[in-house]
């Protein structure tokens, strides 16, 4: 640290990057600065999305400390960027020191870690119970169809609850599928519970008043208007000027309209007049409407007017009111499943970070007091206790791809921003940064609108407390691909024209020109336009074949919107090409070859041999030839697999079978991989200590890899995945699809100011909510935030483009629909087209900017890769020739315990009697007391009856009968015998244990009693050896029983006795003392 | 007494060190060490030099006696059957006791909101929290209590210890009553005045850096009377290095550089767990026989499992042993747990599968088959769908013949169930148990039988344990015998089984044992910030802070530590031996790892390049290969086909080839997770309750729609009632209601119809025909569901009742116009011409039905369906109106085609784009790619 920098203080900022610009450069370098001031580094909290976005956060920092510490130009660099110009690499290092030295304490992580940790560490607040645990997907799957069989279960139960439920759950699933009603409540479920979380409230569903603060008309009309379809009807037939197609049409719309059921689709027949008179509703009203008829005019007459004004009035008021009830159904049937979900899932401690967030945010439905810790209004104590328990307080924080935050994640940091932002010192800093042009996770929760907003409130009294800064000048894109970013998105004019007014607002709001830093290389952007699907399959596989990224040493990637048409795609380049190609959407490895499916049916038939398919298919397999082997028929299979799962698992079961396979069969390299994986998926498996096939086959059903990070290969990826990586090419040949403006499906939703949701509502047909102002206004708003969205998506998916990017869009022709090869037609196509040839194909290139030729100046640099496995290949033989000259440490050796040379088998009836287990706790206190004899006195009864009742580790009873059956035992003269010191000079052993290794075996054990006779030249002339023995006998027999039982045992003890001794072993005497019949036996 | 503290010098290994160094002073011959106590750090480092004491004896033709080995644990805890001290389910039973009898108002301090529910496994899941605490805190020789005294009132958290500490106290006086007490407690008065067996005149630290401070507290009492030695492995002459304990000085060591030889070519980086394993497999593998060379330290358990049972070229074995949780016992008992909770039919399958249950099964029933009572199992949840063993048992005497077994089995489980009502648990339990292995031999188990042996042993001890003590069964009243077993359950847990040490094996140490381990080279995997050293950083009750206030074991004091250890570790193998560290760069979980921080410990200079070496980027070793089927499918030889029935045909022309998978091979699946009636299901169903009103008289008969709808409706209700019993679950319940709908609508349909004149004539109208159309040797079978005939016009119709979502046309069903270049990959017998127009037959059931009334009535009949769909308005009959006698008798030509196919066995080519596909799962690419077509077609000749 230098003296210069002393006091320095550090800004509040806010940096608006483009795609590029350097956003993780920029981060890093605030960390690197604060650093430099002095900070400690466990009170800086850098919070970002992706694990590995934090790793790389992490190695970047250190990277770049490690080269300034080591090289002055480096340092200088490195200082003149964070604008510390005093510093040299002494100071780095330093920094470096401090760094490395603090590793445990540094939380540069993702913001659901951080939530996680601050749950994990106060279970009692939140009300939790037993250990803590985050459910990732595959958990909640399982614990959903818990949910949903107790929910299932529960209610013959309880009538009351039940029809409530029942009322509801049919009200929500209105005109679906009757027969999978399980699968349609789980998707139901999975669909709508995220919107219940956040809206646990049930005056949100489906309330007409919080929907129509001032009322709806359409809700006036809402029960069959007989009177007037009978008028309607007549009036039809009556009228003289219609053919009989028209009248048919008006008897049908009447029949229809009887018939239809509201919350039922509109049949055709009443769709036919609906939307005419949708249409002509003003006429309508004013009475002098003139519809079309079956291609002709018909004037409708004003009775007719009123009638049908009615009518209509009935289906789109009857509509809406079935919308109403349906949505208070499924609130209803949430409700349900949410409190059993709380009750089984949640508040046992396994949550999701959904749960998390919404425990922080101190809002869960079914928690009746909200007492506890909720972050969001944090006081000073709460926020104490958090930096107390975490170990941390956070004096700088610094928020990554800040346009993905939600609310709900604001609202828990704000408090702890707050208190950065208005601490006095100046010490304390707040840093965002991010891209609201790349907003691609609405979906899941991002919250675009929050960057503006937190900036607007810490600046609403006191301007430039958080200082703006707008980056916009591309260190990933050159020049032409700039060009075509700035063409595309920078046309206001033609923004306003296609898309609502506010998208278009909040897009020019953040929308800056952008540079490119890469002059030097111009790079290429084209939009290429053909006729269908097959061929912008085919053209791609054109340019890949023409360009060959791959031997030019060039990243290249197919950016997508679907996983499906990616795998297609994929597909499809490897059928009509030879590039290599890697998808990198999930691979199912559980069903997606022949092995994973033959090994999982193997399971399914252990476990459920009435499974026809499962077996039929095993005998299709080389499995069947391992059965034959074995000579297993269903029977033993069965048996044989349930053991194993059982006593050794799936990992191990699986590995087996597979082993047994390969016997059979020579697997091929990729089989062997997927084999592999199979056993690593069951290892995970395992350790969820679930041991039935049906829930394996379900988890492996679900399990999921990604394809390994290729280099060297094409990647064909969607572009949410692309999000945060450059390549050299991009293509983008999946641009098609409905348009941009469309709201997502599902619930109807409208959110306050404050993000919260106003009402919820499961929406009516489309004709009928453009009727309706709220309704349609609630419509626009969604449409506008939908395509706001889809305009982040294609702009995050043509900023992946380094040097060159292809855009492949089908031929927009006549159609109306704004979609992207609309956008993109208008934006940049020249009226003229450019024919371009690839191989067979001729295809139209309609923008072109840069050089088309760019890739023929590349030379043919091999890939990376290659060289990576040299250098590893080295390493390992360096590694061989280092490794033989050790010298092996010391010898092991198998191991015996003395009583190994006595045990008898164990007959289960005996394991598992509690009297066994308390004889063996009687015989230790046998033993106990005997040990305590040294010699045979006056005073030995006493004294074991003294030092027994300071031991109170047993019952009373056994202590006297223990008791009793020693002294039976002393009081016998053989024993006393044995008891009494010898007159000769003696050592006497009680409980002495042994290590000795005989016959290569280490034995160890315990001499009960070993009385040995001195010779009085330091050696022994005889000894005895006295074991106890405690069984329970009945019988004469049972003594010879013993004998023999226990006969190797001593014959051992007299071994080992005669090596440590020297005695020879017919000096040494072995006798059990069987003190249940205090008697001696001589073995 | 000053205890007095030498060094052995650390260029050697320690085990062989201290071997010789015990030996030093005794005579030849002998060792007899007898009055010896020999503190070790961990039980395997005991295991350690009591087998090398052996081998030293050994050498010189001798054995040893004694030393008594301990961990320094022993030396708070000796003599233990002195003081009655809870047991660790004691200690829980009064956690759970104070928990669920606590006014928590008065607490709010710790609980500031209400648990979920208040139950016992609330209380026994906090009580095992509240344990651990205590525990925690024992180590530094505290009680709860303690804290707010050390830290004083200006503590932030006073007042939640305050409350802690009542709590504490509460629990106190519960084991107090019940004349017993707590463990740490105990350990800590044992702390002040400790004794030792009477035969020890010398005691000895031998190699223990880390020692609990109470240990290390009664130890100094005990050196006031008996000779206390401590030995350390260190740089010679180092003794200011470390404490008059052993203990490395905490200033000296933190800052201490390690000296690592060769980091850039022995640190390796990898990318995850499986990465660490994969990396270790290949240093091992640079030996022939690498027992005594090599040995692994874990330092991070995850890479464990993926290490496997073997390596290459050696078995491995774990000191550490394996958790009883994953044993077949811990198992086996945790489904009686969830049994006696619900007793779910389910649960019970889980137990028919356990292999000591239907090793039982057979020991007991006569002529017990697994796969047959697996079969009875599934079959009866397919069909009567049981929540639970009681449903499953009550309502099905019916169904005896189809399920002796099941029904043998689970009355046998119910029994077996009874006595946790009644008896006391511990007896009820272990009466369960020795039922079932009444006759099994533990060595007849096979070479699990160690293993399950000593599973066994600690299960019983504990039962016993909770069977004997007063004061827990006291309270037995208000626990279930589900809550028993759970607490039961939660101590079993925590056992360890121990198995024997493979010969030849390589050993995986913990970092605390390493010291310990003598194999000269070592392989650390696992050398991650947060195992090496350990580091705590956020707790519910302990923070960092908070340890180091109070003087536990703390992040700095485990720095030194570490540091001592590897740098003990690096230093004794610098004459022979050679260490790898393997660091990963993430968790399994995808969680980035840093590399330990004992990396750092180095000179500053060298800082930048070790930083970069140990973040520099892992390259992904793993590389992709081209997607290959491992095999092709060879369906074998399913014999004869003799009969078809009239259904049938509809798969053939489909695809013949999955017609033989289907009909052939009666491939079906079972689907375990099975809730509500499958469409199959709700068909018949439907079907049964639209026979009874077929058959019944005044129904058939009558136009009155009310009469037609109750009895539709008294028979749905019995149909239900005989299949599902009275308790529906919810599907089930929207189920019949909406059949319930359909068959209203139907009855209203039925009405009508009867009004227009059609009489039923039959229904569920059997036949079986063998007819010269047909090879010989085949016939055609079906049942016509019903069959009217007009009143007034005497015309006769065939109908099929569909119970589809939609209604269907007859004709739609039937035959498809071919339009276009439409490829022409189905069975050629399935395409026709007529009226200068190709169709295609996709089924012919209605025709054939026409063709069977032709041939019994002597005339054609009309022919549709009854459809009963979802919605109403599409209920009703739906005549096939140009079904012509023509046309029934193209069809008869495309069925005399199917049925010469099938009789010729042609099955093959398949078709590869069907409707719908059972087989999916089977094919990829394509069925011609997935099966041996030649082998199939051979096969079938
Ligand atoms: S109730 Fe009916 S279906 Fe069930 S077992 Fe008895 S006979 Fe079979």
């Amino acid at each position: 640290m230098t003296a210069s920098n002393k006091g320095e203080t550090i800004r509040h900022e806010m940096i608006m990057a483009s795609a590029g610009s350097g956003k993780t450069y920029q981060l890093t370098n605030r960390i690197l600065k604060l650093l430099a001031l002095g900070v400690e580094p466990e009170r800086i909290n850098a919070l970002t999305f992706t694990k590995k976005a934090a790793g790389e956060f992490f190695d970047t920092v250190l990277a770049k400390l490690a080269t300034a510490s080591e090289e002055s130009e480096h340092a200088a660099k490195l200082a003149s960027e964070l604008d510390l110009p005093g510093l040299g690499r002494d100071d780095f290092l330093v920094m470096l020191a401090r760094l490395v030295g603090r590793l445990h304490l540094i939380s540069f992580g993702t913001l659901d870690s951080f939530f996680h940790r601050i749950v994990r560490n106060f279970p009692f607040e939140f009300g939790l119970t037993g250990d803590f645990g985050i459910l990732d997907e595959d958990g909640v799957n399982v614990e959903r169809r818990r949910v949903l069989q107790e929910v299932f279960h529960g209610y013959p139960l309880k009538a009351e609850v039940y029809r409530r439920f029942f009322e509801a759950f049919k009200q929500a699933t209105w005109g679906t599928e009757e027969r999978s009603l399980v699968r349609l409540l789980n998707r139901f479920v999975d669909e709508n519970h995220a919107i219940f979380l956040r809206a646990p409230e049930r005056e949100k569903w489906g309330d007409p008043e919080r929907i129509w603060p001032d009322g709806s008309p359409w809700l006036e009309a809402q029960s069959l208007p007989e009177a007037e379809l009978d008028a309607l009807a007549r009036i039809a037939e009556e009228k003289p000027d219609l053919n009989d197609k028209q009248r048919g049409r008006w008897r049908a719309f009447i029949d229809g309209v009887r018939q239809w059921q509201p919350g039922a689709p509109f049949p055709g027949d009443v769709k036919y007049f609906l939307e005419k008179c949708l249409r002509e509703w003003e006429p309508i009203g004013r009475r002098d409407a003139v519809l079309i008829n079956e291609r002709r005019r018909e004037v409708l007459s004003p009775e007719q007017c009123k009638r049908l004004e009615s009518i209509v009035k009935y289906l789109v008021g009857g509509s809406i009111g079935a919308s109403l009830r349906v949505t208070r159904g499924i609130y209803d049937t949430l409700w349900q499943y949410d409190v059993t979900y709380s009750r089984l899932v949640r508040r046992q401690g396994r949550l999701t970070f959904q749960d998390v967030l919404l425990l922080l945010n101190g809002r869960f439905a079914n928690d009746e007091d909200s007492s506890g810790l909720t972050l969001t209004q944090t006081d000073d104590p709460t926020r104490l206790a958090v930096h107390y328990r975490l170990d941390s307080q956070y004096d700088h924080w610094l928020l990554d791809e800040f346009q993905d935050t939600s609310f709900e994640q604001w609202r828990i940091l704000q408090p702890l921003i707050d208190e950065v932002i208005q601490d006095p010192t100046g010490q304390r800093s707040f840093f965002y940064v991010g891209d609201v042009k790349q907003s691609i996770f609405g979906w899941r929760g991002g919250d675009p609108r929050l960057f503006r907003d937190v900036y607007s409130y810490y600046n609403q009294w006191d301007r430039d407390v958080i200082v703006e800064r707008r980056m916009n000048e591309s260190r990933r894109c050159g020049p032409a691909v700039i060009e075509s970013v700035n063409t595309v998105f920078g046309n206001e004019g033609l923004f306003r024209e296609l898309f609502p007014k506010e998208t278009v607002d909040r897009w020019s709001a953040i929308w800056d020109v952008h540079g490119s830093s890469r002059s030097e290389e111009i790079g290429y952007a084209a939009l290429y336009e053909v006729e269908n699907e097959a061929e912008r399959f085919a053209s791609t596989v054109g340019l890949l074949e023409e360009i060959q990224p791959i031997e030019k040493g060039l990243s290249c990637a197919i950016l997508v919107q679907r996983n499906e048409v990616g795998e297609q795609l994929a597909q499809y380049i490897r059928e009509y090409s030879n590039i290599a190609v890697t998808s990198e959407s999930d691979i199912r490895i559980g069903r997606d070859n022949p092995l994973s499916v033959a090994l999982l049916s193997l399971l399914k038939v252990a476990a459920h041999p009435k499974d026809s398919f499962a077996w039929e298919h095993l005998r299709m397999t080389p499995f069947n030839e391992c059965l034959r082997r074995m000579g297993f028929d269903k029977g033993r299979l069965i048996e044989s697999v349930l053991t194993q799962i059982y006593r050794e698992g799936f990992e191990a079961t699986v590995a087996a079978w597979i082993d047994k396979l390969n016997e059979v069969i020579e697997l091929d390299r990729f089989s062997q991989g997927r084999a592999k994986e199979l056993i690593t998926a069951a290892y995970f498996f395992d350790r969820l200590g679930k041991k039935t096939v049906a829930e394996f086959l379900d988890f492996i059903d679900r399990y999921r890899i990604r394809d390994v990070e290729a280099t060297g290969q094409v990647q064909v990826m969607t572009v949410h995945k692309a999000k945060g990586l450059g390549f050299d090419v991009v293509l983008l040949p999946d641009l098609e699809g409905k348009r941009l403006a469309q709201r997502r499906s599902g619930l109807g939703v409208q959110e306050t100011s404050e993000r919260e949701i106003a009402w919820v509502l499961d929406l009516p047909p489309k004709e009928v909510r453009e009727m309706d102002r709220m309704l349609h206004e609630n419509e626009l708003t969604s449409e506008a935030e939908a395509c706001f969205e889809r305009l982040c998506d294609l702009y995050v998916a043509m900023t992946r483009a380094k040097q060159a990017l292809y855009l492949i869009a089908g031929r927009v022709g006549s159609s109306k629909s704004i979609n992207y090869p609309k956008l993109l037609d208008r934006a940049l196509a020249s009226s003229e087209a450019r024919t371009v040839g690839l191989g067979q194909q001729r295809i139209n290139c309609y923008y072109e900017a840069g050089i088309p030729e760019w890739y023929q100046r590349l030379g043919g640099e091999p890939p990376r890769e290659e060289a990576g496995r040299e250098a590893l290949a080295e390493e390992e033989t360096a590694l061989t020739e280092s490794g033989r000259e050790l010298k092996p440490g010391g010898q092991r050796l198998r191991r015996r315990t003395s009583s190994d040379a006595s045990q008898s088998d164990v007959l289960g009836d005996r394991l598992f009697s509690l009297e066994t287990r308390q004889a063996a706790d009687y015989g230790t206190l046998v033993h106990w007391l005997f040990e305590q004899i040294e010699w045979l006195t006056d005073e030995t009864e006493q004294a074991l009856e003294a030092s027994l009742q300071r031991s109170s580790a047993v019952s009373t009873d056994q202590k006297t009968a223990a008791l009793n059956e020693v002294f039976g035992c002393l009081r016998e003269p053989t024993v006393r015998a044995t008891l009494q010191r010898p007159s000769s000079p003696v050592e006497v052993w009680r409980e002495k244990r042994f290590e000795i290794v005989m016959d290569g075996e280490w034995i160890s054990g315990v001499f009960d009693r070993v009385t040995l006779i001195q010779d009085g030249n330091g050696g022994y002339k005889e000894a005895t050896i006295l074991d106890f023995k405690t069984d329970r006998l009945s019988g004469e027999t049972d003594v010879d029983r013993l004998r023999d039982l226990y006969s190797p045992q001593l014959r051992l003890y007299r071994q080992v006795l005669s090596r440590i001794s020297g005695l020879s072993e017919s000096r040494i005497r072995c006798r059990l003392l069987i003190t249940q019949r205090r008697q001696l036996v001589d073995v | 007494m000053e205890p007095r503290i030498e060094i052995l010098p650390w260029d050697r290994p320690l085990l062989e060190q201290a071997v010789e160094w015990l030996a030093r002073d005794l005579p030849t011959g002998n060792l007899d060490l007898s009055r010896h106590l020999i503190v070790v750090p961990t039980r395997e480092a005991g295991r350690r030099l009591r087998e090398r004491l052996a081998l030293f004896a050994a050498e010189r033709q001798s054995g040893v006696v004694g030393p008594l080995v301990v961990t320094p644990e022993f030396l708070v805890t000796y003599p233990l059957n002195e003081r009655a001290v809870a047991d660790r389910l004691a200690c829980l039973m009064a956690w759970t006791r104070v928990l669920q009898s606590m006014e928590i108002e008065d607490f709010r301090a710790v609980f500031p909101r209400d648990p979920v529910e208040r139950d016992f496994h609330w209380a026994l899941q906090t009580g095992q929290m509240l344990d651990r605490l205590k525990r925690s805190l024992a180590e530094g020789g505290l009680n709860i209590s303690d804290v707010n005294r050390i830290c004083g009132s200006s503590f932030e958290e006073v007042d939640r210890w305050e409350a802690l500490g009542r709590l504490e106290e509460a629990y106190r006086a519960v084991l107090t009553e019940e004349g017993l007490e707590d463990p740490s407690e105990a350990r800590n008065s044992v702390s002040q005045a400790p004794s030792l067996p009477e035969e020890v005149e010398q005691v000895t630290f031998l190699g223990v850096p880390d020692p609990i401070p109470p240990a290390v507290a009664a130890a100094e009492k005990i050196a006031e009377s008996i000779p206390i030695r401590v030995v350390v492995l260190g740089p010679r002459g180092g003794e200011a290095l470390f404490d008059e304990w052993g203990r490395p000085i905490k200033e000296v060591w933190q800052e201490r550089p390690i000296p690592y030889p060769e980091l850039e070519k022995r640190v390796h980086l990898v990318d995850k767990p499986l990465q660490q394993a994969r990396k270790t497999e290949r240093l091992v593998d640079e030996y022939s026989e690498p027992e005594c060379r090599v040995a692994i330290g874990l330092l991070d358990r995850e890479v464990r499992p993926f290490l496997g049972e073997t390596l290459s070229s050696a078995p491995v074995f774990d000191p550490e042993g394996e958790s009883c949780e994953r044993h077949e016992l811990f198992a086996l008992l945790e489904i009686l747990k969830r049994l006696l909770r619900g007793r779910d039919y389910a649960v019970c399958g889980e137990l028919i599968r356990h292999p000591s249950y239907f090793r039982f099964l057979r020991e007991t029933l006569p002529a017990f088959s697994l796969e047959r009572l697996l079969w009875e199992w599934d079959d009866f949840r397919e069909r009567h769908l049981p929540a639970t063993l009681d449903e499953a048992s009550e309502s099905h005497g019916a169904g005896a013949a189809r399920y002796p077994t099941l029904n043998a089995v689970l009355r046998l489980i119910r029994t077996q169930l009874e006595p946790f009502q009644t008896e006391p648990f511990s007896k009820a339990l272990s009466e369960w148990l020795r039922a079932l292995f009444q006759q099994s031999r533990v060595n007849e188990m096979g070479e699990d039988g160690e293993p399950f042996l000593s599973a066994a042993y600690s299960l019983m001890a504990w039962l016993k344990s909770l069977g004997e003590s007063s004061f827990l069964t006291e309270g037995e009243g208000g626990l279930e015998a589900s809550d028993w077993l759970e607490l039961l359950l939660s101590v079993f847990r925590d056992e360890r089984i121990y198995s024997e040490r493979p010969e030849g094996a390589i050993d995986l140490q913990g970092w605390l044992e390493l010291l310990w381990e003598d194999a000269p080279h070592l392989i650390l995997t696992g050398c991650h910030d947060g195992n090496l050293p350990e580091s705590i950083v956020g707790d519910p009750f302990l923070p960092d802070g908070l340890r180091r206030t109070l003087g536990l074991k703390e992040n700095a004091g485990r720095l030194a530590r570490d540091t001592y250890l590897m740098e003990a570790l690096i230093e004794s193998r610098s004459g022979n031996g050679r260490i790898d560290w393997i660091v990963g760069r993430a968790a399994n979980g995808g969680d980035p790892v840093r590399p330990s921080r004992l990396f750092f410990q180095c000179p500053r200079k060298e800082l930048p390049r070790r930083a970069r070496h140990l973040f520099q980027e892992v390259a992904s070793t793993d590389s992709r290969v081209a997607w290959q089927p491992a095999f092709t499918l060879r369906p074998q030889n399913a014999g004869e086909v003799t009969r078809l029935t009239v259904t049938q045909f509809k798969d053939y022309l489909a695809c013949p080839f999955r017609f033989y998978l289907k009909h052939l091979l009666r491939m079906e699946p079972v689907d375990p997770w099975k809730a509500e009636m499958d469409p199959l299901d709700f068909g018949g169903l439907c079907h049964e309750v639209l026979q009874k009103m077929g058959e019944d008289p005044g129904v058939s008969d009558t136009t009155d729609v009310r009469v037609i709808q109750d009895l539709l409706q008294d028979e749905l209700n019995r149909c239900f009632r005989a299949r599902f019993g009275n308790a529906l679950s919810a599907p089930l319940l929207i189920q019949k209601e909406a059949l319930r709908q359909r068959l209203l609508a139907l009855g209203e349909q039925q009405a009508s119809e009867r009004a227009k004149g059609w009489v039923i004539e039959a229904v569920e109208w059997a036949f079986e025909k063998e007819s010269l159309l047909f090879p010989a040797g085949l016939s055609v079978r079906g049942k016509i569901d019903r069959v009217d005939r007009n009143e007034q016009s005497g015309e006769l119709r065939v109908l099929d009742y569909k119970t589809s979502e939609q209604g269907i046309s007859p004709r739609e069903a039937h035959c498809r116009k071919l339009t276009g270049q439409r490829a022409v990959d189905r069975p050629q017998c399935a395409y026709f011409q007529w009226a200068d127009q190709s169709y295609r037959w996709i089924d012919l059931q209605l025709p054939l039905y026409v063709w069977v009334a032709r041939e019994t009535f002597g005339k054609d009949a009309w022919s549709g369906y009854f459809n009963l769909p979802k919605a109403k308005s599409a209920t009703g009959v739906a005549i096939w109106e140009s079904l012509s006698s023509e046309l029934v008798d193209a069809a008869l030509e495309c069925a005399q085609g199917v049925g010469r196919a099938v009789c010729d066995g042609r099955f093959w080519p398949p078709v590869e784009r069907v409707e719908y596909d059972d087989f999916e799962s089977l094919f990829f690419n394509s069925v011609g790619s997935s099966v041996d077509g030649d082998y199939f077609e051979q096969a079938q000749r």
